[in-house]
């Protein structure tokens, strides 16, 4: 009875103190994937035109709003278009282009142009199957015109459905305002 | 003591409700008691219960209520209990006075008396209703949400078919209690999507306590608490135990569970051993299967108890671990796919096949709980009992991402919570008919979120102090409680990990209270009031939540000047029980000042995936008010009726802006009106003769049908989509218990059919409402042998 007692209570004492000590430590293991900002890198085929536009919610969801560029194009010009992703709310960020380019097979880019902006956008890349990916793309700018584009990256699609574009998860979903002048 | 008897497990107990006396001194005691049976808790009718030695007795009736008279007051008595069905039992006890203590009585105990006591003064004068035998096998292989789900006033909130948290009385996750094995259970309670880290299989018993439990149970217990008990420890010496195996045609679900009991030969020391495993794989509705709905659940417990002359120890550990498939198709990027979803009458992006693979999104929970409590008993009539628990719990969240990137093989989400508790309480037996304690409570609480998380960590001290008296005095038809109980807490919530700036301390204190009147009209009616008072602080994310909530496809943000809530909850409680005649009505209103919740707003919040509908966190008074009421009657030759039906309405008092008068707006997430009623039948429902046809079993049939109206009361604004039309469900259940021969052993075969016409439903108070069907015929079979 008595050793019994004893080592009950020892076993007790050992368990809380395992409970206890086991997992104090403040290591951090998660990893969290937010995109917070969205590059826009646009070169005229003609050199005449090289810029950067950003779209930017380094804080996060909520807090301060994003702060986005404006897209200026020149009319009637065609230019090489390269979309970036990164993630600024890390320190350092991280580019999350190079993830995306490795899986080109489980993204899918989508632009919507906005009706009245004179400008056109064509896909100039595919995956490795050969099916529309769209991080690189050909704008092509008309008549003078105001108005946006909406940049979509989808991850998962199904890019043998009837309309790819809308299938899978949207990852980054961001608006730029353009005006062609 | 018999040998070959000691494993015999027609185990019956008496409980001996009470043991008053008629005047207060010399012999004028009264020994009340109800024989029952272990397993069933169903009562034995017609024991006889003889007090040796005295020449005096009693039958028991039909209920297995019987009482003797003119018994003195400390003087010690044998009393043997008989029942055909059951060898004799002997009890020794000592009459001090207004005693509501529980005899467990196992087979054979004649040198040691297993007396087990309540863990906080008397049972409560408050409603109350529980699940045990074979109702519960039947919905133990499921979760704790369907093992309750069928009590009446108990609803459940599910997120898709695998996550599910009770509710009781309308309210859940912070603003009820839930205590297992004598601990209150804290793990991340908050989230509606965190389902309760706890095997039903460690329970012998699920009480719903309802109503304001805040003195009894602490901080939070605004509607009732839901309290497991697991099967008093073995009190005849050598081994016993039980195995129990379960498979379920949806979702091709196994689980196995089994404990050891052992008892020391000539010694207290009794330990028990349990686990429980549990597999499924992707569920299906009538028409689809749903990606990624497996689940599997590896779980242990141990328990072991001594004594040693005054002092009796429990010590108690366990591990709950689980990983849950959260649909595929309720990941959703940002509002147009979930406008899209919602709109789709099958899922999107789901794969239509069966599969055990559990991928992301999942969420992986791990649960730890030490305890150990002794109690010291002081003399006849005062005792100390001490408690310290330590619980951990690590909670995380895997979400779909890239491959290739840094987050591949990590949780997007961790929460990892410790709670140290340390009870003390001092109690006594009946003094002028008085019974009850005071105690303290102290309680410490670290929450480490990693990175990213809604919430930042936070560190929580507390403490409470309380008193619960009990005035009974027989055969006097009235018995009164009143309890008052003050909690503190501060919580400092630092950020660390999250993009959410908070640095900030927040103290909260208040007073809970209990007042409860029982009046026995009849000896088969007895009506119980119940009033009290309980609270809860605001958790650390309705003060600093900030982010998007990608299930309800939401922005939402807490409001760090939040109040506590305080619930005025009433409850009136008639009951009827004669024979197998069974009728109980509840009525309760629970008023609550500040209650917490999500304010849709008039804006968007731009974020990266898109615009979100902004909810921030506010408060108003609301109140909850509804009627519980269960029956069963017995009609002829093993038949009788049941049915239950739960009716609530919650509102809240809202304002528009620029208005001075408020107006009633309805609560969310209400459960609709609902009605069970069915029929069951029993073989060897009645045993009050010796017919050797009751050692072969008992035999049981059930078919219910459960019908949930439509939810029209919602609020006006913030619902993504109609709540889903009335539906009606039916059900079967069966089941044979064997007793083998006269080994004592028992095998007990059940088979369920649940949702037995494959019907298409959805659930108002399921989240995944809004992409799926509830799933579809179950078939499920179970066995569990007793030894």
């Amino acid at each position: 009875m008595q050793t019994h007692t004893v080592k009950f209570g020892t076993w007790a004492v050992l368990l809380l103190l395992a409970l206890t000590f086991g997992a104090c430590s403040k290591d951090d293991t998660t990893e969290q994937e937010t995109i917070t900002t969205v590059l826009v890198h646009l070169t005229a085929t003609d050199g005449s035109f090289n810029e950067e536009f950003t779209w930017s919610d380094p804080d996060g969801d909520g807090g301060n709003a994003p702060v986005i560029d404006d897209i200026v194009l020149p009319p009637n010009k065609t230019f090489n278009c390269h979309v970036h992703f990164y993630d600024l709310s890390k320190t350092p960020g991280v580019d999350i282009t190079e993830e995306v380019e490795e899986e080109d097979t489980e993204h899918l880019l989508v632009y919507s142009v906005l009706v009245g902006l004179n400008l056109n956008i064509a896909a100039a890349d595919t995956d490795a199957n050969g099916k529309p990916f769209r991080l690189e793309t050909t704008w092509t700018t008309g008549a003078a015109s105001t108005g946006s584009v909406t940049v979509t990256l989808r991850h998962e699609p199904d890019k043998d459905a009837a309309d790819p574009d809308v299938t899978g998860e949207v990852d980054a979903e961001v608006v730029f305002p353009v005006k062609i002048q | 003591m018999i040998a070959g008897n000691v494993r015999l497990m027609g185990v019956c107990w008496l409980a001996c409700t009470s043991i008053v006396p008629l005047l207060a001194q010399d012999c004028h005691l009264a020994l009340r008691g109800k024989i029952m049976d272990a397993d069933t808790r169903e009562p034995l009718g017609y024991a006889s219960v003889v007090i040796e030695g005295a020449g005096r007795g009693a039958v028991a009736d039909a209920n297995g209520v019987f009482a003797i008279a003119n018994l003195c007051e400390g003087t010690t008595y044998t009393v043997t209990v008989r029942h055909v069905e059951c060898d004799h039992q002997t009890q020794i006890i000592r009459l001090v006075e207004n005693t509501a203590l529980e005899f467990f009585l196992h087979h054979h105990v004649l040198q040691e008396v297993q007396v087990v006591e309540k863990a906080v003064a008397p049972a409560p004068a408050q409603a109350a209703v529980a699940s045990a035998g074979s109702e519960l096998a039947a919905a133990q292989g499921v979760n704790l949400g369907e093992a309750l789900k069928r009590l009446p006033g108990v609803s459940v909130l599910n997120t898709g078919a695998t996550i599910a948290k009770p509710v009781v009385q309308g309210l859940h996750s912070n603003r009820i209690a839930l205590v297992a094995n004598n601990v209150a259970l804290e793990g991340q309670q908050w989230g509606a999507e965190h389902a309760p880290e706890i095997d039903p299989f460690t329970a012998q018993r699920i009480s719903v306590v309802k109503g304001a439990s805040g003195v009894r149970y602490g901080v939070g217990a605004m509607a009732g608490a839901i309290v497991l008990e697991p099967a008093p420890l073995r009190a005849q010496e050598g081994f016993g135990g039980w195995i129990s195996l379960g498979g379920f045609s949806n979702g091709r679900a196994g689980v196995a569970s089994a404990a050891v009991d052992w008892k020391k030969p000539g010694g207290t020391l009794a330990v028990r051993l349990q686990g429980t495993a549990k597999r499924s794989g992707n569920l299906t509705t009538p028409d689809y299967y749903l990606e990624n709905t497996g689940a599997s659940e590896l779980n242990f417990s141990a328990l072991a108890g001594w004594k040693k002359s005054a002092w009796t120890h429990e010590i108690a550990a366990s591990r709950f671990s689980q990983r849950i498939g959260i649909l595929r198709a309720a990941h959703i990027g940002n509002l147009t796919d979930l406008q899209r979803a919602i709109e789709s009458p099958a899922p999107l992006n789901n794969d239509d096949v069966f599969s055990y693979e559990i991928k992301r999104p999942y969420q992986q929970v791990q649960h730890y709980t030490g305890r150990y409590r002794a109690v010291w008993r002081l003399s006849e009539r005062w005792k100390v009992s001490g408690q310290y628990a330590l619980q951990f719990n690590d909670r995380q969240e895997y979400d779909v991402v890239r491959q290739s990137g840094s987050a591949a093989d990590k949780p997007q989400l961790s929460f990892r919570l410790w709670t140290n508790t340390l009870d003390l309480a001092l109690e006594h037996f009946p003094i002028n008919h008085w019974e009850g304690g005071i105690g303290v409570q102290g309680i410490q609480q670290t929450n480490l979120v990693g990175r990213g998380g809604l919430i930042p960590d936070y560190n929580t001290a507390g403490g409470s102090v309380w008193v619960l008296e009990r005035w009974r005095r027989f055969p006097y038809p009235l018995e009164f409680e009143f309890g008052a109980r003050y909690d503190y807490r501060q919580t400092g919530a630092t950020t660390s990990g999250s993009l959410n700036n908070v640095d900030t301390l927040v103290q909260f204190g208040s007073l809970s209270g209990t007042a409860g009147i029982v009046y026995h009209a009849h000896k088969n009616v007895s009506i119980t009031l119940n009033t009290g008072l309980a609270w809860r602080p605001p958790h650390v994310n309705e003060l600093f939540a900030r982010g998007v909530h990608h299930g309800a496809g939401t922005y939402e943000e807490g409001r760090p000047d939040l109040l506590a809530e305080k619930a005025w909850n009433t409850n009136l409680t008639i009951q009827y029980q004669a024979g197998q005649t069974s009728l109980t009505l509840t009525a309760y209103r629970n008023q609550i000042a500040n209650f917490i919740y999500l304010d849709p707003q008039r804006t968007f919040v731009l974020t990266s995936r898109g615009a979100f509908p902004a909810y921030f966190y506010a408060q108003a008074d609301a109140v909850l008010q509804g009627i519980d009421a269960g029956m069963s009657v017995p009609i002829a030759l093993g038949f009788s009726a049941e049915a239950r039906a739960s009716v609530l309405r919650g509102y809240r008092l809202a304002r528009d802006s620029g208005e001075t008068t408020t107006h009633h707006d309805w609560l969310p997430l209400m459960p609709a009106d609902r009605f069970q009623y069915g029929a069951r039948w029993t073989a060897n429902a009645r045993r009050e003769t010796g017919d050797a046809g009751a050692e072969t079993g008992e035999t049981y049939v059930q078919i219910m049908a459960t019908t949930a109206l439509r939810q029209t009361r919602i609020p006006e604004q913030g619902l993504l989509k109609d709540a889903p039309p009335a539906f009606t469900l039916w059900s079967m259940e069966a089941g044979h218990t064997f007793r083998l021969g006269k080994t004592g052993r028992m095998l007990d075969v059940g088979l369920t059919i649940q949702n037995l016409g494959n019907a298409r439903y959805r659930e108002y108070l399921n989240f995944f409402r809004l992409f799926t069907d509830e799933p579809g015929t179950n078939v499920g079979v179970r066995a569990k042998l007793s030894f």
